[in-house]
């Protein structure tokens, strides 16, 4: 039985605070026949000897008057040495002094006495301050939980049987064995030349890197990285907090918010910590997120960590996002929950399928059900809109209409690390709670000045030209693609799959 | 072997004094509230950006310090760093009210992870860097797996494996990112993780990602962590109650806020006793730690197979960026193919591959010169003496011998501002650190010490910190009950390591006559220095900033002696290091320049 409380103290909580109360109400209809007791017995004259004078006399409102204590004291011993000398010193005179002493108490602590309850009572407010004191404890016991006995627990294992269990116990691999044929082997590149690469020793075009403008690796750009390499080293060595902020970031950060058009920005370090920690920054266990079921990794992973309520929605589906919406705040009306934060998470392009997300219909949905819209333009920054603010603009909104845009510098400005744009309370909201900028290393200064570079040209008339010439070599592959003929297609399918047959062979 | 230092804890009256403090700062945040009518700018309609509490600690108690951080520079990180000024616009927002000035200060940098010192650029490895850059570019615009993996990569990556001792390894981009996005490829449902108390944020994020369970045991607590482990391996799996799938351990090689190195020596026998997995993030221990620089490994004398992960990041003594993960060939394989950093990511970049390539080349001593290694033994004498200088100066400083990171005790929250803008007012960039980053009465100022720093510029801090220390009243009379530091386990030298530190004590003894004439002058000219600028010391205090410029105006055109270097300025003797030791008691350690 260890361990499990019982005894006269396991009683509810309720029932003590029910009994309080008769009490309480016993004692306020008691008190007034105790208080008129007093004035009743006052006339009885019960007094003896002469030292009970002072008794009746002393009216002062001190409850514990020492002088009364010294009556009470005195005319004991008066009543015993007076009843000793009557009775002439023998037993029976002691007896009658012990007679008067005790009536001489009872004269103090019986009814109409200094120290009897009702005296208290009268005098000193003592009535509400027993009742206020009641009332406490009723209050008190009200506001504790009900006691309930914990489940009865079994007896806890011995040393001897944990050492035991500790032998039995064999892990698991700590990684399965990757089997041969699904082993990634990733080219290596040797140069990247323009849009060729030496891949594996041949020369390819290349049509896998995002370096969506071509102004990655540029004469220009190579230029800059080595001047801010001789001048600042290579690493920052530092978070931001502590020394790791470098002019250089400052500039880019201001020349970005410049770009975007929108009040500041702020640069992380990696890409995929980049969205992955403002989703966190922004969400936590009691808020709702709903995000595009074909976000890639670093959104879901920010989602993950966020706590919060993730509902998924169909790809690029407004009537589904819809529904979620109105669910949410049916449920959030039906437990009257507390105003929470809602965030509507899409990319831009989706890396996946390169998709656009209808933003227009989305942010008539956002302003609808008043929801904050984080956009991720990894894909879309540089690429879509006149200016190549990306699918904000794309779609005719102001770059106020949408919370937050983040995005990588890995891609059209062909950099590394990652970027948010927003208001200032946005932003600064990140620069202390974002953990990928909080706890990380800066952005390499090389690396922000090469952003810097790239946006320069971005924004130059230049800049739009490619931008143009992006969205027309794009136009112009997916026609071409679309236009192979199907028996092409199966043609090609069939030497892929004879091809498989053979390795597996 | 060092043991845990125990629990750290304020002085009663301290405790009391911050309680005071935060009440007081708080109402008078809650009258201007109430009084300036603040509202926040939230649409109608909408749940506030920022929890109420959140908001209410960043305007009124964070904003008042908000200049001791994020203080923008404008140099490379090494030794010496031009500090940018900034001015208070005092917005009641809170929000963008430092202007950052085109004017700087040049200050001593105790705060930059810059341990080996390749912070700057180098002789050996930034025309390397350069020549990189010409050939490969600055970013590859791909991940790994697509078309992100250079020579370069594939070589770092074959070197890493070989400067930790471990089979294989795989390189991310950024150090936060290594841990945040393997340990969920590692971990999963089932999976228990059994994290030290004061554990990195990236350890906590990517163990929170993995849906693993996790379980905290007490910082640095061997018996703690063995009494976890054993009740979670006789429970089982909560309410499943069944067994764990897989059990790994998290430590980390140094702690950046404790500066304490992790038992690894003895976390590895309850690691084996037990057949579970180890995680050692060396984040701050490679390259810092160890005779050779290679990690907690070497330093604890611990064979790198009895220990299942090593990660580190290159951010730190390497002057680069990103991180790796070094293990066996099976477990490198499974996340080239499982870890979304390798997949989704943008490669690193190769001019920072290089210049780790060519940091761990002159540490390796491929350059054909002992440059590397002695820059980590100037690293150790460093951090040593640092440590030594201010345990003695009466600080509370935690951590261990050899760690170049030491956090020193504050404690009252109200000092954070004092000490880091007296500290930056005296030309020392210092990083202080106090709630939510630590607890509320453990407020720190951290040093972290470079292989970059002369003798010269350590007893250039060292004159400031006790300053500081003095006006702060920051000596709360605890004595050290830091053992003298331990020779490397593995050291064949050790009885020489011995003898070396047992001359440390002797040091501030020295008398002048012992000393070579020169010498004798030289400290004489120190003394007389001294004298003369004991008005000016005055002024000083009251203009620190001017003058402090004025000191280092004064050590860049060289009035000062330089005597700690023997040419190319990395390898001290011990008569240098005895020297510059008697000047600083014979100074007080305060002002040696303060007039010059």
């Amino acid at each position: 039985m260890k361990g499990q409380r019982s005894g006269p103290w396991v009683v509810d909580a309720s029932a003590t605070s029910g009994a309080l109360l008769v009490l309480l109400m016993l004692w306020a209809v008691a008190a007034p026949a105790h208080a008129s007791a007093p004035a009743a017995e006052s006339a009885t004259p019960t007094r003896s000897m002469g030292t009970d004078s002072s008794t009746q006399t002393d009216e002062s409102e001190d409850y514990f008057h020492w002088q009364t204590v010294k009556d009470l004291v005195g005319s004991v011993v008066a009543a015993a040495v007076g009843g000793w000398r009557e009775g002439n010193g023998g037993w029976r005179g002691l007896e009658v002094g012990f007679i008067r002493g005790v009536q001489e108490i009872w004269v103090i602590f019986g009814p109409g006495g200094k120290l009897h309850p009702a005296y208290f009572l009268e005098h000193f407010h003592g009535h509400i301050m027993v009742e206020g004191v009641l009332l406490l404890i009723i209050a008190y016991l009200f506001l504790q939980s009900t006691f309930k006995p914990k489940p009865h627990r079994e007896e806890p294992l011995t040393d001897k049987e944990i050492t035991q269990l500790c032998k039995e116990w064999q892990p698991e691999p700590l990684v399965p064995q990757v089997p041969e044929d699904d082993k990634v082997h990733s080219r290596i590149i040797s140069s990247y030349e323009d849009k060729y690469v030496v891949a594996d020793g041949k020369r390819a075009l290349n049509l896998l890197s995002h370096n969506f403008l071509n102004l990655a690796n540029t004469p220009e750009m190579l230029a800059v990285a080595s001047t801010t390499v001789q001048k600042y080293g290579v690493g920052s060595c530092g978070p931001r907090g502590f020394y790791g902020t470098i002019d250089v970031h400052l500039k880019l950060e201001e020349e970005l918010a410049q770009f975007m058009g929108t009040d500041e920005a702020i640069i992380y370090s990696y890409d995929i910590a980049t969205v992955s920690s403002i989703i966190p920054a922004f969400a936590n266990r009691k808020d709702v997120l709903i995000i595009d079921e074909c976000c890639g990794y670093p959104i879901q992973q920010g989602a993950t960590l966020s706590r919060a309520a993730v509902h998924v929605c169909k790809h690029n589906d407004m009537a589904d996002m819809e529904r979620i919406m109105i669910m949410v705040e049916e449920e959030a009306k039906k437990e009257k929950r507390p105003l929470n934060r809602r965030i509507v998470i899409v990319e831009g392009i989706y890396a996946s399928n390169g998709n656009l997300s209808p933003l227009d219909k989305m942010y008539e949905l956002k302003e609808k059900y008043k929801y904050r819209l984080v956009v991720e333009e990894s894909m879309s920054f540089g690429v879509l809109g006149e200016n190549g603010r990306g699918a904000v603009e794309h779609w005719g909104l102001k770059p106020s209409d949408v919370e937050v845009v983040c995005g990588s510098m890995g891609n059209a400005l062909g950099s590394v690390g990652g970027w948010c744009v927003g208001t200032t309370e946005i932003v600064e909201h990140q620069r202390l709670s974002g953990s990928g900028y909080c706890f990380s290393a800066s952005l390499p200064p090389y690396l922000a000045t090469s952003a810097s570079q790239s946006l320069c040209a971005m924004s130059q008339p230049e800049g739009k030209a490619r931008m143009a010439q992006l969205r027309k070599n794009a136009a112009s592959m997916r026609k071409m693609l679309a236009n192979i003929p199907d028996e092409d297609i199966k043609m090609v399918e069939h030497a892929l799959n004879k091809a498989v047959q053979q390795v597996i062979q | 072997m060092a043991e845990p230092t125990g629990e750290v804890s304020p002085p009663f009256i301290t405790s009391l004094m911050s309680f005071m403090l935060f009440s007081l700062v708080f109402l008078l945040g809650w009258i201007r509230d109430t009084f300036e009518g603040y509202k926040g700018t939230t649409r109608k309609g909408y749940a506030p950006l920022r929890e109420p509490q959140e908001d209410f600690y960043q305007r009124r108690v964070f904003s008042r310090i908000k200049d001791c951080y994020n203080r923008p520079i404008a140099s490379a990180p090494d030794a010496w760093i031009d500090v940018l000024d900034r001015t208070n616009l005092c917005h009641s927002s809170g929000f963008k009210d430092l202007k950052v000035h085109e004017t700087k200060q040049h200050c001593l940098n105790l705060s930059s992870y810059n341990y080996l010192g390749f912070a700057a650029a180098d002789a050996y490895c930034t025309p390397q860097v350069q020549a990189t850059t010409q050939n490969l570019g600055v970013s590859s615009c791909s991940s790994r797996s697509d078309a992100g993996t250079t020579p370069a990569h594939e070589e770092l990556e074959k070197q890493t494996a070989a400067f930790v001792g471990k089979e294989a390894a795989i390189t991310f981009g950024m150090g936060y990112a290594t841990n945040s996005a393997v340990i969920p490829a590692l971990m999963g449902k089932g999976c228990l993780i059994i994290s030290d108390q004061l554990n990195h944020a990236s350890i906590v994020s990517g163990a929170r990602a993995s849906g693993a369970k996790v379980k905290v045991f007490r910082h640095n607590d061997v018996e703690h962590l063995e009494r976890v482990l054993r009740t979670s391996i006789a429970e089982g799996q909560p309410r499943m109650n069944r067994p764990w799938k897989k059990i790994m351990i998290f430590v980390e090689g140094i702690y950046s806020m404790e500066g304490e190195a992790c038992c690894l020596s003895r976390i590895v026998e309850v690691k084996k006793k037990y057949g579970v997995y180890l995680y050692l993030d060396e984040a701050h221990s490679i390259g810092a730690l160890g005779k050779r620089g290679r990690g907690a490994c070497e330093h604890w004398g611990v064979d790198p197979a009895d220990v299942d992960i090593m990660m580190g990041t290159f951010t730190k003594s390497f002057g680069s960026c990103g991180g790796y993960i070094a293990s066996s060939k099976a477990v490198i394989d499974y996340l080239r193919r499982h870890s979304p950093a390798h997949l989704y990511a943008t490669a690193m970049s190769p001019a920072a591959v290089q210049q780790v390539i060519s940091a761990m080349r002159l540490i390796n001593g491929e350059d054909g010169t002992t440059r590397g290694q002695d820059k980590v033994k100037q690293l150790h004498d460093n951090a040593n003496y640092f440590r030594r200088q201010l345990i003695n100066m009466g600080l509370h400083v935690l951590g261990d011998w050899d760690s170049p990171v030491m956090p020193i005790m504050i404690y009252h929250p109200g000092k954070i501002a004092a000490v880091s803008r007296l500290c930056l007012s005296r030309c020392l960039a210092m990083v202080v650190v106090g709630f939510p980053a630590t607890s509320l009465l453990l407020t720190r100022a951290r040093v972290c010490i470079s292989a970059a720093h002369s003798r010269d510029d350590l007893d250039y801090g060292l004159s400031v910190i006790r300053d500081v220390a003095d006006m702060c009243m920051m000596q709360y009379g605890f004595s050290s009950t830091l053992p003298p530091p331990a020779p490397h386990p593995t050291d064949p030298e050790s009885v020489l390591a011995v003898d070396s530190w047992g001359s440390y004590k002797d040091w501030g003894n020295i008398a002048l006559q012992d000393l070579p004439p020169q010498q004798v002058a030289l400290a004489a000219g120190h003394q007389r220095e001294k004298e003369t600028s004991k008005k000016e010391e005055r002024a000083r205090q009251s203009k620190g900033k001017e003058a402090a410029s004025l000191n280092t105006r004064s050590r860049k055109n060289g009035i000062l002696p330089d005597v700690n270097c023997n040419g190319n300025g990395h390898a001290l003797d011990v008569d240098s290091h005895a020297l510059m030791s008697s000047f600083s008691k014979m100074n007080g350690g305060l002002g040696i320049r303060a007039g010059a």
